[in-house]
């Protein structure tokens, strides 16, 4: 419990130093809880998602940096490994995978690139694999530009 | 104990009884139906013969260990064991309190002695300016699970891809899993390397042979421990050959040894199991 405090705390500093270290990033701890964050991540260029900002939700559990963050998509996204209602993630860091030497924002990272290089072998998403499995780029693509309009970007007047 | 004694050679068929949760080898012929002589049930299974398929199959590493037969044994064992604790003396109790280490305590090592063992195989060193300054120009080195700075004095582990962390830090990581949290270099490949140059190297180049022999001396432990009881109570010592002949360990003859009993019997047993090697 207190080493979690401790290294999140630590993250913390490290996150107002750096603020500009990283432009597609903006991790932020909940005012009361620092157990619970939130990031923006810019969806990456030259995909679908390029021009959406999405909303992830961290809980980080007390045997951190043991065990991994829980984190989810907050905002609807088109992806083979995110769940479309859930907004959970399959991701191995997350998982089995995990390590301590990374952080909530290297988690971010590997999120962005994620994004960037979908796994349709391992799906959350069936309907988004199944596009890609198949092939189907284009369908893919154009689903995810949708899904990415409607509820990544700002709403244009 | 009437566990056909001197049957027919053609005969002889092995029962698994789920009442006394164990085998029992009875001829067919003799008493119908089939009954089992320890409980005077008929609660009986017909097993597959112990000397046609596995006594040609390859006796991979630890097999007979992984063997259901096997732990079933043990399993019936340790109840029977401590059902009777009242009337059996202290030495007894002592004796079978855990069958599995009275084997051959490297053949269990190697399963059991994984992650937990990485833990406390490191050790804890007190770090000193010159390691910092040797994994690091600037002499600043931060551990990888707190994200602090490591200090002069402080107590540290030093994995063997040279990744320096607290003490305090690695070790509960190190207690749930095999690697590196920088480079995820698994421990227990060093650990193996470093048995291997000791001592030849359990886990790599084990020929068959050394296998088998080093079954056959746990086998004639527990074969020994056996003894000690005034009869084959339990029907232990039928079980533990059957379970040896199965695996070929003491030739595909097995028959004729499951039914022996008395002193000479077990003398004759032992001869057996030790002997059986020359087929390999």
């Amino acid at each position: 419990m207190q080493a979690s405090r401790a290294r999140l705390f630590k993250e913390y500093k490290e996150v107002q130093r750096e603020k500009s270290a990283d432009p597609d990033i903006q991790l932020v701890c909940d005012d009361s809880n620092i157990f619970k964050w939130t990031a923006l991540i810019k969806g990456p260029s030259e995909t679908p998602f390029e021009g959406g900002v999405f909303q992830l939700a961290f809980s980080v559990p007390e045997q951190y940096p043991l065990q991994p963050p829980q984190v989810r998509f907050l905002t609807k996204i088109f992806h083979p490994n995110v769940h479309f209602k859930t907004g959970e993630i399959c991701l191995d860091i997350l998982k089995n995978a995990w390590s301590p030497a990374w952080t909530l924002q290297s988690v971010c990272r590997a999120i962005i690139a994620l994004m960037a290089h979908p796994e349709p072998d391992s799906p959350l998403n069936c309907d988004s694999g199944n596009l890609l499995r198949s092939g189907d780029v284009r369908g893919y693509q154009s689903m995810a530009r949708m899904y990415t309009r409607l509820a990544a970007m700002p709403k244009k007047g | 104990m009437a566990t056909a004694t001197g049957a027919e050679e053609s005969e002889l068929n092995t029962y698994w009884c789920h009442e006394c949760d164990m085998s029992v080898a009875l001829s067919s012929s003799r008493s119908s139906p089939l009954m089992c002589p320890h409980c005077r049930t008929h609660f009986l299974e017909l097993m597959d013969s112990p000397s046609q398929n596995d006594a040609v199959a390859p006796l991979s590493s630890l097999s007979l260990f992984d063997s259901p037969f096997f732990h079933r044994l043990i399993h019936h064992h340790l109840v029977s064991n401590s059902n009777t604790n009242t009337t059996d003396s202290p030495n007894d109790d002592v004796a079978f309190e855990d069958p599995l280490s009275l084997l051959s305590p490297s053949l269990i090592s190697s399963k059991t002695a994984s992650s937990k063992s990485s833990a406390t195989a490191v050790p804890v060193i007190l770090v000193t300016s010159a390691l910092l300054s040797q994994l690091d120009p600037t002499g600043v080195v931060s551990c990888a699970v707190c994200k602090d700075d490591i200090e002069i004095d402080e107590e540290a582990k030093q994995l063997p891809c040279n990744h320096l962390y607290h003490s305090d830090c690695i070790t509960p990581w190190l207690e749930l899993h095999d690697s590196c949290p920088l480079c995820r270099f698994r421990l227990s490949a060093a650990e193996e390397e470093a048995e291997g140059e000791e001592e030849d190297g359990f886990d790599g180049a084990l020929t068959s042979s050394e296998i088998r022999s080093q079954l056959r001396a746990a086998m004639v432990r527990l074969s020994e421990l056996m003894e000690e009881e005034e009869d084959d109570f339990y029907g232990l010592r039928t079980t533990l050959n059957h379970i040896a002949s199965r695996h070929g360990l003491i030739g595909s003859n097995g028959a004729s040894v499951v039914s022996e009993e008395g002193e000479g019997g077990d003398s004759e047993n032992f001869s057996r199991i030790g002997g059986g090697n020359g087929s390999e």
